[in-house]
């Protein structure tokens, strides 16, 4: 059991502090003028990337969040910039591949996240 | 002729005498009150007295200075007579004539009082005279010879008294005056006063007299607290020293009140009034009941810390001398001692200080507060191990052991520490020493400093700890007070880090596997042996000592120990169930017994990793007991009995043995157990039984496995499929007929709350670290992460290539191993 959150090993066991987080989408018209319910962040991350060519330097295979648009839902929420999404709707987000952490956050309307935060949740 | 020699062999009791070196008032113009000396024996007294008149050469005993040449002639010529043969006894019948009779006769009366005078009061003697002897038989003292002694000690006690009660008169007369003038108002009057009455107490009848008059004492007291000017102070105190050394003195010192102002004076500047001050409070800590009580109240224990920073090595050991009769059995003051920094101070002096006092009255201190828990760790964090430890090869047996009984006590507080290098490798050393006491005190401390530390583990083995315990424990025998502490600490030594497969092999190699086998059995009682127990799994995992363990008859013995145990863990469920009163678990010398199945069933666990071993194990009819314990509740326990069936299961005999204790059942039920390594090993069990099933029976096992152990990843499965693509049983079930359960493909979770395969070592939390992590490498290597990339051929069809899509749906997400698979870093709008 390891509680460094953020040099996590995907697929061991890990206990660490979280910050819940809710999140309603906001729905707006994408670029082909339909109707989609928009977040208002990025995420970066995932098994299947190296994180040691990441821009932001983060240090593990984690879904990071990478920016936080203003105004807008995800910003509301309280989600910041390189918050590591522990969980999303009871989903585990610490040993899943990039699409994978795709489908998941675009498949409900309401998410509820599980965040670790440095500086907060961690020293 | 009576010689010099002659004359001591006839002395009472003079065995053991020596010459008194204390400053004790001795006959030679001192005053002597027999009444007031210290206790003497009796004979000593009588020793010392005749020693000293034997050494005033007195004329009469040797002869020397008696010149009597016509009788000293006469004497050779008798004894040239004697000598010339007469054989007769007693007096020499010369020929003499009577006229020469009357006359010798009529010489002898008159020098009768000569020498009786000669005999009382030598020094009165003129130079040279001449007195005629007496004594004609040489072994034969004539009358007056034999009571020249005790003349002498009369005439010595007459002497004294005669000068005693001068001192006394004079004391009793001037002490009234004296007291009167102390009390005066005026300084200059008081001051001197005091000199007087300092002056009168450094001799021993007015110093009587001055003790027995409490308020002379009462006034010395007021003006010691009242004076302001050095000399008073200092004369003062002078005087309360000398009362000091007797228990009038003290007991008048403490009835005035002056420990309080004895106390006060600890912070003055002055050399000699602080010398003073301390020896008195250190003689009335010692001798005079209260005392204790008085100075505590008076503050005195933070001044005294206080002067610990003094260099005076004698001044230090009074004041540390009189913080330990302080704070021994007071827990208040060990704690005010901390509050006021003692421990770095006294750590501090360990470390500067070679006078071996002061280092030994040093070390009884820090023994006495180390049994303080928050004295504890303040000792240690001011280093006070490495401290100890320099004084570890000192020639000083006492203060050896004491760092030895503080180091022991400070020894568990002592676990996170640093450079304990020379530490450890002095307590290697004196594991050799003679003292059975040191011995025993070395071997427990090292088994506190190794538990649960890989620094002290790695220097312990390097510096041949390892070697150095097992000749311990061939010379304790049955020395439990040793043997155990020994015993534990070569289990810590053994395992849970890196040298510990070294360890393993050293202590075959110095031939200790017999001797520690041997400790299994009586007269060892509980806590040995469950020390043992651990040892042997420890040493077992070295596959080198599983012929050595084998043939020392360990696997009978753990067996017979694990049927005892067991049994009285079933009497006493048994009885608790019946209504008996109880307690929970059964209890024998403070070992409960299912810690004993449960090292027992390790240990087999590891032994059985060798053929012969399981070989044994077999026959000796246990297997029912195994599966006996796969009920139990302790999950430790069903661990263990499932490790221990799970080697057993690689032979095919052991595999139908199981299968026929009817362990099918409970073992299916252990697969739903929360705790991973249970299910991991009931898991492998089921499949090592089911070797030569047919082909269906297999696969509805492994389907039973995977729905088991994939059960809490529901919500990962529901969302993408409704039921387990067959080709995942693929995964389970192999392709050829061995294979490692655990490590094939499909792992048996994803989710990060699972702690996984890799299940190694997680007891470090367990402060005896007995029980080591699980592994089940008996055959096939150590255990490894071993994901194997996926084999195309077992993907479904269609979703060849990407591996995003083929992870997606199907195959589990695995933790990418090789590089070639991960794409560049980029990020997703959502």
């Amino acid at each position: 059991m390891t509680t460094a959150a953020f040099s996590h090993e995907p697929g061991t066991a890990m206990e660490c502090l979280s910050i819940p987080i809710t999140l309603e989408k906001e729905s707006g018209i994408d670029e082909n003028g339909r109707q989609v319910l928009r977040c208002g962040f990025r995420i970066g991350g995932g098994i299947d990337q190296d994180f040691m060519k990441s821009p932001q330097g983060y240090t593990d295979n984690g879904i990071y969040c990478t920016e936080v648009h203003e105004g807008s839902a995800a910003a509301r929420a309280g989600l910041r910039v390189h918050d590591k999404i522990l969980q999303c709707n009871g989903y585990d987000f610490t040993m899943v591949t990039h699409k994978k952490a795709v489908d998941y956050i675009r498949k409900h309307p309401v998410l509820n996240l599980l965040v670790a935060r440095r500086g907060v949740t961690h020293s | 002729m009576l010689s010099h020699s002659e004359s001591e062999a006839s002395c009472v009791g003079t065995m053991s005498y020596q010459m008194p070196q204390q400053a004790r008032p001795l006959s030679q113009g001192g005053y002597h009150n027999p009444a007031d000396m210290p206790l003497q024996n009796p004979k000593e007294q009588i020793a010392m007295w005749q020693q000293n008149t034997y050494m005033s050469d007195s004329g009469i005993h040797s002869g020397a200075t008696t010149n009597a040449p016509s009788l000293s002639g006469k004497e050779e010529e008798m004894d040239a007579e004697w000598i010339e043969g007469q054989t007769q006894q007693g007096f020499n019948q010369a020929a003499f004539t009577t006229e020469q009779v009357d006359d010798m006769n009529q010489q002898l009366n008159q020098t009768r009082s000569q020498r009786v005078r000669a005999a009382m009061f030598p020094e009165t003697l003129d130079e040279g005279m001449e007195i005629p002897s007496t004594q004609f038989d040489p072994q034969q003292p004539t009358a007056v010879q034999r009571l020249a002694e005790p003349s002498q000690m009369l005439k010595h006690a007459v002497v004294n008294l005669i000068n005693y009660q001068d001192d006394a008169d004079l004391a009793t007369r001037a002490i009234p005056e004296l007291i009167k003038l102390l009390n005066d108002e005026d300084q200059v009057v008081v001051s001197q006063a005091a000199m007087m009455v300092h002056r009168l107490s450094k001799k021993e009848a007015s110093r009587h007299a001055i003790m027995n008059s409490q308020q002379m004492v009462a006034a010395l007291v007021r003006a010691l607290s009242n004076s302001n000017d050095l000399e008073t102070t200092r004369v003062t105190v002078g005087a309360l020293h000398n009362l000091s050394h007797h228990r009038q003195g003290l007991l008048a010192i403490f009835k005035s009140g002056g420990i309080p102002a004895l106390v006060k004076l600890l912070s003055s500047p002055v050399e000699s009034v602080l010398f003073y001050a301390i020896t008195t409070l250190h003689n009335l800590l010692l001798h005079q009941e209260g005392s204790k009580t008085a100075v505590r109240m008076a503050g005195g224990l933070q001044k005294m810390v206080a002067l610990l920073q003094r260099n005076n090595v004698k001044f230090l050991a009074i004041v540390t001398d009189c913080l330990q009769i302080l704070a021994y059995g007071n827990q208040e003051s060990k704690l005010i001692i901390l509050a006021s920094q003692g421990p770095q101070e006294l750590v501090r002096i360990l470390r500067s200080y070679t006078y071996e006092k002061l280092l030994w009255t040093t070390s009884r201190v820090l023994k006495v507060l180390s049994v303080c828990s928050s004295n504890k760790p303040a000792i240690v964090e001011s280093g006070g191990m490495q401290a100890l430890a320099m004084h570890l090869t000192h020639q000083s047996t006492r203060l050896v052991q004491n760092c030895l009984w503080t180091l022991r006590n400070l020894s568990d507080a002592a676990t996170k520490v640093d450079n304990m290098d020379q530490l450890l490798q002095n307590l290697v050393h004196l594991l050799r020493a003679s003292d059975i006491n040191v011995v025993t005190c070395a071997a427990g401390i090292l088994s506190n400093l190794t538990c649960n530390n890989q620094r002290n583990k790695i220097t312990v083995c390097q510096v041949g700890g390892v070697e150095a315990l097992v000749a311990t424990i061939y010379s304790a025998g049955e020395r439990e007070e040793i043997t155990e502490p020994a015993v534990c600490a070569l289990r810590h030594l053994t395992a849970r880090h890196p040298d510990a497969e070294v360890a393993q092999n050293a202590a075959r190699l110095k031939n200790g596997i017999p001797v520690i086998v041997n400790l299994l059995h009586p007269p060892s009682r509980w806590p040995l042996v469950k020390a043992v127990i651990g040892l042997i799994r420890n040493l077992a995992l070295c596959s080198a000592n599983h012929a050595p363990l084998r043939e020392s008859g360990a696997i009978p013995r753990l067996v017979q120990l694990l049927i005892r145990a067991f049994q009285d863990t079933q009497r006493q469920r048994s009885s608790v169930a019946s209504g008996g009163s109880g307690s929970i678990g059964a209890y024998a010398d403070g070992v409960r017994m299912e810690e004993i199945v449960e090292g027992t069933v390790g240990a087999l666990h590891i032994l059985a990793r060798e053929s012969h071993n399981r070989a044994i194990i077999r026959g000796l009819n246990v297997i029912p007991i195994f599966v006996q314990l796969l009920y139990n509740d302790i999950e430790n326990i069903e661990r263990v009995a499932a490790g221990v069936l799970c080697e057993l299961a690689a032979d095919k005999e052991g595999a139908e043995m199981i299968e026929q204790e009817g362990a099918t059942a409970p073992l299916t039920e252990l697969l739903h157990s929360r705790n991973e390594g249970v299910a991991t090993y009931a898991a492998a069990v089921l499949f090592r039984m089911s070797e030569d099933k047919p082909q269906d029976y297999k696969k509805r096992l492994s389907m039973e496995l995977t729905n088991s152990l994939f059960r809490e990843d529901g919500s990962m499965w529901q969302g993408d499929m409704a039921a387990m693509p067959p080709d995942l049983q693929d995964f389970i079930a192999p392709p050829e007929g061995h294979y490692d359960p655990m490590y094939a493909q499909g792992p048996p979770s994803v989710h990060s709350g699972h702690a996984g395969p890799n299940y190694q070592g997680g007891y470090d939390h367990v402060p005896v670290d007995s029980m080591q992590g699980l592994d089940i490498g008996s055959q096939h290597g150590g255990p490894g992460s071993n994901y194997g990339p996926i084999d195309p051929r077992d993907l479904p069809p269609g979703h060849q290539g990407h591996p995003d899509l083929t992870f997606d749906q199907q195959i589990p997400p695995q933790p990418p191993r090789d590089n070639n698979q991960m794409a560049a870093w980029y990020d997703t709008d959502l």
